[in-house]
């Protein structure tokens, strides 16, 4: 249905100027722009994961946190289009929140997502729950919708016409977020007391983004929405001066900055967590599809790290240490051999670049045995060396981003076999005090394994190597990033 | 500064005569455009700061079309002002909504209107799974209801009644006071007309 209402007005007194302002109901077309050029992205990341994504990449991304299914992914996407663009079914009927609400939550039971863990059943964490569905629903739109208006008040003329945004309480919520801190710390100033008001163009706005985007909404479930502040309220304030324009600012140069001249280290993360879904060669990261096939490579990958763990580890475990030992260091050479074995699933998974561990103490004899059925075991490309008493499993494709191509290959894993950056951690921190330290815990809070990552990018290292766990094991695995100084 | 008073003659002479100087009719025509979206954004507000009648759990229907309401093109002439949530012309309008789609199965053509607080937002399905019960229907083609039937009566818990056709009634708050709609509107064109006249004098004073 579409209706129109006019309204006719001179403006001024007898100025002959007649101005119409018209309001219509139709679909926004950059909001149906904004999700229809996104790309379905299944991947295990939760939401901090994703929060230290290059911003392009997430804006491009059809995603929720967690799911890698395609068909859920597919259904959110086409499911919001529908309502952003008014599409109706073959009944003639439109599709609306409860719609894709009710579909979501189904199809993710369907496709046996719910949570094994009971604690998280009916939270924000359980795909198959209302609450996750309507965030997913809330997101979407308001995403669409806050770019869509954001684009459209980057026209000079809208600009500046009204140049600025008041931070606002648009919706209820039981227990409201601390904004004006959250204001305060992104650098935000305050006008006639609490009031929050900052140009459109002011990059306080990013910084007040959980998403890093300048439009709203800034959180999940925050309630909180702009409100425009008109030009002559603006010179009042002091924001402008009365002959000042305000120039509008683009965001895709720093989209497209987001994703360009990327670290080998972070390709590599990204191709651990994305696969074939993501394309990494040329100068550009970017999106190519391919969610279904990823979804069931992903399922390969899983079933291959744990058939590859325990073959390892049940072939690592009884090789002897190299002299008389006590039981004692038996007992630690079998728990190490479980250690070796994860990291070895992961390379063999195609997850991680490099393993090397010092295995010297171990007889030489046995472990060569045990690396010949290991590499019988590994899948195409994947090389598995033991020399001068070290153990070297790596993935040629995967290290090789990291090598002087003009230099042959293993002589530089022999170089670089302690380098964080090499063994899938982001970071050496042999060379950088640069580096927050990751802690992974087992399903006891126990921990189990630590490296230094790039702080900006740890919870990405973090989840790829507890990642690494889970799926070699079967098992719940957790990661902390610590700040410095040691607080979590 | 020179202050320029609408209201008189001179002013009036001065300004029609700045019209036709006007170098940015469109800015005019977007101080209007925005002031009309914000004041219907704020009546949105408004309207979702108010629960809903059955006294169900939140859905935010108006906070939903606060957000859609964007500007949209903008001329020297004209401006237009969109409401993207294709829900909005029913509750503005109200009028009839007949059941289109066939029910699995029975191919019943029902609506199924929630007339219980949980209920309120919620598809059967997400409300059965939600609540962990079964829903039955009990009823015809012509009509019937929802409900979570248990072996005693006095458990019996009715959720949505199930109709063929409903008579939505307009909301007549749907859209703010149209009159102060239009003060607003005209008041911020006017108030961008005054700034570009007070620019065009200072232009004039300084040559």
């Amino acid at each position: 249905m579409k209706f129109e209402l006019s309204y006719f007005r001179a403006a001024g007194v007898g100025l002959g100027l007649l101005i119409m302002a018209t309001i219509v109901q139709r679909p926004i077309a950059a909001a149906v722009q904004h999700v229809s050029e996104k790309t379905p992205v299944g991947s295990a990341l939760r939401s901090a994961e994703w929060a230290q994504m290059p911003l392009s990449l997430r804006q491009q991304a059809q995603f929720s946190a967690g799911v890698e299914s395609a068909r859920v992914l597919n259904r959110v996407q086409s499911g919001v289009l529908e309502i952003l663009s008014h599409s109706r079914n073959e009944f003639g009927v439109l599709t609306d929140r409860s719609k894709l609400i009710a579909d979501i939550t189904r199809l993710a039971e369907a496709e046996g997502l719910a949570p094994a863990d009971p604690s998280l059943k009916g939270t924000v964490q359980d795909i198959t729950s209302e609450r996750r569905a309507e965030l997913i629903y809330e997101q979407q739109t308001g995403q669409a919708y806050g770019r869509a208006n954001w684009k459209a008040d980057m026209d000079e003329d809208i600009l500046n016409a009204a140049p600025a945004w008041e931070l606002v309480r648009v919706e209820s919520r039981k227990i409201p977020r601390d904004w004006i801190q959250r204001w305060r710390a992104a650098g935000g100033r305050f006008f006639q007391g609490n009031r929050m008001i900052a140009l459109k163009t002011d990059a306080v706005w990013e910084r007040l983004s959980r998403f890093g985007t300048p439009w709203p909404p800034f959180d999940f479930g925050s309630g909180m929405g702009v409100e425009d502040v008109l030009r002559p309220e603006c010179i009042e304030l002091g924001l402008i001066s009365l002959g000042t324009r305000v120039a509008p600012k683009e965001f895709e140069p720093q989209l497209e900055a987001s994703v360009r001249n990327l670290s080998p280290e972070l390709k590599n993360v990204l191709k651990e967590h994305f696969g074939e879904q993501v394309e990494l060669d040329g100068e550009l990261v970017k999106w190519k599809g391919g969610v279904e096939l990823h979804e069931q490579a992903a399922a390969n990958r899983r079933e291959s790290a744990g058939r590859i763990f325990a073959g390892s580890a049940s072939a690592l475990g009884p090789v002897q240490p190299a002299n008389d030992a006590t039981e004692e260091v038996r007992s630690v050479v079998r728990r190490q051999a479980v250690v070796n074995s994860v990291e070895i699933s992961a390379v063999a998974a195609g997850r991680k670049p490099l393993f090397h561990e010092d295995l010297r103490y171990l007889n030489a004899a046995q472990v060569e045995d045990y690396r010949s059925a290991l590499q019988k075991q590994l899948p195409q490309g994947i090389i598995a060396r033991f020399q001068g008493g070290h153990l070297y499993v790596y993935n040629p494709d995967l290290v090789g981003r990291l090598a002087d191509p003009k230099q042959p290959l293993w002589p530089q894993v022999l170089a670089n076999r302690d380098n964080g950056r090499w063994l899938g951690y982001g970071a050496n921190w042999h060379e950088t005090s640069n580096f927050s330290t990751v802690l992974i815990e087992d399903f006891n809070g126990e921990v189990i394994a630590g490296f230094g990552a790039p702080p900006d990018t740890a919870a990405l290292y973090g989840a790829a190597r507890a990642q690494d766990w889970s799926q070699a094991t079967g098992g719940k695995y957790t990661y902390s990033v610590l700040r410095r100084g040691g607080a979590a | 500064m020179i202050v320029i008073k609408l209201e008189s003659g001179a002013a009036r002479n001065q300004l029609k005569a700045l019209t036709d100087r006007i170098e940015h009719p469109r800015q005019v025509l977007a101080a209007a455009a925005i002031a009309g979206r914000r004041e219907l954004q704020r009546h949105f507000t408004q309207k979702d700061s108010v629960g809903n009648k059955l006294g169900g759990r939140r859905t935010h229907f108006w906070g939903d079309v606060r957000q859609s309401t964007q500007l949209g093109a903008i001329t020297d002439r004209e401006a237009t002002i969109d409401i993207g949530d294709s829900r909005f012309a029913q509750r503005l309008h109200g009028g009839m909504i007949r059941a289109k789609t066939p029910w699995k199965g029975s191919g019943f053509l029902l609506l199924t209107i929630p007339v219980h607080p949980q209920a309120h937002g919620r598809r059967a399905s997400v409300l059965a799974r939600k609540l962990g019960i079964k829903l039955t229907f009990v009823g015809s083609a012509r009509g019937g209801v929802i409900g979570h039937f248990a072996a005693q009566a006095a458990a019996d818990q009715v959720y949505y009644a199930c109709v063929p056709s409903v008579d939505q009634a307009a909301d007549p708050t749907a859209l703010p006071d149209m009159e102060k709609f239009e003060e607003t509107v005209a008041e911020a064109a006017q108030e961008e007309l005054t700034a570009q006249a007070q620019a065009a004098q200072e232009q004039t004073g300084s040559q």
